[in-house]
């Protein structure tokens, strides 16, 4: 039962915070999920995969997926109804006073400070899983073991993942399904570079 | 009374929103805005687009939010319930499938070599997304500071990153109340 209130209330955190969508959950996600133990870097980047390739919002999939892992399909609900419940209570609230809250000074004034707040946590949480995943038994900042670690293959795989996405704008789901054939294919050819 | 036909109706459309659109709660929007503007008329362009900006701009799962929005406008409480029901659905019964599954499939060597490729893609996906929300976020020097304050917060000081949001929030709403006034003083 503590397992399925921690839950919830995790999430609840999440949901409360998470602003500006989609990935704006990735760091309350690794600081509430990877730093109880919940999940490590490389299940937490599995989740965020499976999160992306199915249908329906890319939060709600991570909490369905965090929650059945701690504790089956109770923990699956307890989660999910976490990270919505901020979303229902205060958009309903909201919904009331619509023409108000969108010409708020305030509520301007607080997303002229939170998008960027949001963008740079987005960011340390991706440096974070750089550093963690693919160059790693490297801690922070600590560069000592750098060229015996590091994996050049999966250095390859997010440089060429990054510009087809970034520069080439291609699809993020046919991105994880190259990148899922071109591991196999580097898996079976006995390579290790 | 509450029309239980239109619940049901607020329900079924989430759940096909839910469960057949992939890309997450931004890929929604157009697809929700098509869907209550144009196929069931629960709203007018002007009021769907004022649902999205305050979607946008409140806590929360923006998809969840876009369908709490319409919900309530729909059938007030009872309708942000059932839209936002209807958007749940198709994760928990899919997600559910995967992770009940996922752990064996794991352990099958080719899937482990496929997942080594897809973590290094995800990391990659995270930080074009940064890179894409910058265009947008990180606008004037006020900005810059903030951005560069979040990172160094998390990566250095190791604070909380709901204690930065608070303070970015705070700081900012200062300093727009300051501008305004400043501005109505000059005037």
């Amino acid at each position: 039962m503590s397992v399925i209130i921690e839950l919830f209330t995790a999430f609840l955190k999440i949901g409360l915070f998470s602003f500006g969508g989609g990935y704006a959950i990735i760091p309350f996600l690794q600081s509430e999920a990877v730093n109880r133990s919940w999940l490590t870097v490389a299940e937490f980047l599995d989740i965020v995969a499976v999160s992306q390739v199915t249908p329906g919002p890319i939060a709600v999939n991570m909490a369905t997926f965090v929650g059945y892992r701690q504790y089956g399909i109770a923990g699956s609900f307890a989660a999910t109804f976490g990270v919505c419940l901020p979303s229902l209570v205060l958009v309903i609230i909201a919904s009331y006073f619509i023409a108000k809250v969108n010409k708020s000074k305030i509520v301007k004034g607080a997303f002229y400070g939170l998008r960027p707040a949001a963008c740079g946590l987005i960011g340390a949480s991706a440096i974070n899983i750089l550093w963690s995943e693919l160059l790693p038994g490297i801690e922070k900042l600590n560069f000592t073991g750098f060229f015996s670690n590091i994996s050049i293959f999966a250095l390859i795989i997010f440089a060429v993942a990054f510009v087809c996405m970034f520069k080439l704008k291609v699809n993020p789901i046919f991105v994880i399904i190259g990148a899922a054939v071109v591991g196999i294919l580097y898996g079976q050819s006995g390579l290790t570079i | 009374m509450v029309n239980l036909k239109e619940l049901w109706k607020l329900y079924y459309t989430f759940v096909k929103i839910g469960g057949f659109t992939l890309g997450g709660g931004y890929a929604m929007i157009p697809i929700i805005q098509r869907e209550a503007v144009d196929v069931k008329k629960w709203a007018s362009e002007e009021e769907m687009v004022d649902m999205i900006t305050l979607a946008q701009s409140m806590p929360g799962v923006v998809g969840i939010n876009t369908a709490t929005a319409l919900g309530t406008k729909v059938a007030g409480i009872p309708g942000a319930l059932s839209a936002t029901l209807g958007m749940v659905t198709p994760s928990l019964i899919i997600i559910i499938l995967i992770a009940a599954v996922f752990d064996e499939f794991q352990k099958i060597e080719m899937v482990k070599q496929a997942f080594v490729g897809i973590r290094a893609a995800i990391a990659a996906l995270m930080f074009s997304a940064v890179v894409r929300l910058m265009k947008t976020a990180v606008k004037d020097w006020f900005q810059i500071i903030l951005f560069v304050a979040a990172i160094i917060c998390i990566l250095i000081l190791d604070i909380k990153p709901q204690y930065v949001l608070i303070a970015s929030a705070g700081t900012a709403i200062a300093l727009s109340l300051f501008r305004t006034r400043k501005g109505a003083a000059g005037q």
